[in-house]
């Protein structure tokens, strides 16, 4: 086991179109096995990447991924203005003040913020990586 | 200062070349190619891209490749430059650089 350190991953591309979500899975995985922490932040169009009952057959399972990255430990953070943008969730406002994250299309585990709430993530971080996004 | 750079695609400029090719710059940094990136380290690759390989190696950078990239496009290890390593857990190699070792990290 090595000193735990932090890593902070952007990623900023949709699955599917490109291998960026497919690297970042394989890197915070093996990250996440070799005993480091690791936050993962979906920003714009890679908010997709948080989509439940994916099925991609022949390409890379991110959504599979995705599940495994929570279920070990990751912290998986989708941005909020992006994922109203897309229909993921309302973000409404619930009658007790606080918004509305419900949703049955988001994979159990992944949490919303905004881009502060990145930043918050990379006060945190030892080291940042982004993937994906040019 | 050690860089650790991964290249996920083909730089198609000079300009992303140059980039690239000014991290990777001395003795104990790394350059990672993963996906798309591992045509790069063909010795019959031409155009920018190939430059950033060739000059890393020169300068005594350690340069890796995908194992699993390369069988997906067909590259045999004997077509890359001497020098080059292929691993089968890159990410791993990767991240041990990554998270222990490098001052700067570059994602491409």
């Amino acid at each position: 086991m090595v000193d735990q350190k932090t890593l902070t991953i952007m990623l900023a591309s949709a699955p599917f179109g490109n291998q960026y979500a497919d690297h970042m899975c394989r890197v915070a995985l093996r990250a996440l096995e070799k005993g480091h922490a690791v936050e993962i932040f979906l920003y714009g169009d890679a908010v997709h990447a948080q989509m439940n009952n994916q099925s991609p057959k022949l390409f890379f399972p991110v959504g599979e991924k995705v599940k495994e990255l929570v279920a070990k430990g990751a912290k998986v953070y989708s941005c909020e203005i992006c994922s109203v943008a897309r229909g993921y969730i309302s973000g409404q406002l619930t009658p007790d003040g606080k918004k509305d994250y419900s949703s049955t299309k988001v994979i159990e585990g992944v949490q919303f913020t905004t881009i502060f709430g990145f930043v918050e993530s990379l006060a945190r971080a030892d080291k940042v990586l982004s993937f994906g996004g040019a | 200062m050690k860089s650790c750079v991964l290249l996920m695609k083909i730089a198609c400029t000079e300009g992303e070349s140059w980039r690239i090719g000014e991290a990777v710059r001395e003795k104990g940094d790394a350059l990672f190619l993963l996906g798309d990136a591992v045509a790069c380290g063909r010795k019959e690759f031409r155009g920018h891209a190939s430059s950033v390989v060739s000059v890393a190696l020169s300068r005594g950078a350690k340069v890796s490749a995908s194992a699993r990239d390369l069988r997906a496009r067909g590259i045999e290890a004997s077509e890359l430059h001497d020098g080059i390593k292929v691993v089968e857990d890159i990410e791993g190699d990767f991240i041990d650089m990554t998270m222990m070792h490098a001052d700067r990290v570059i994602a491409w």
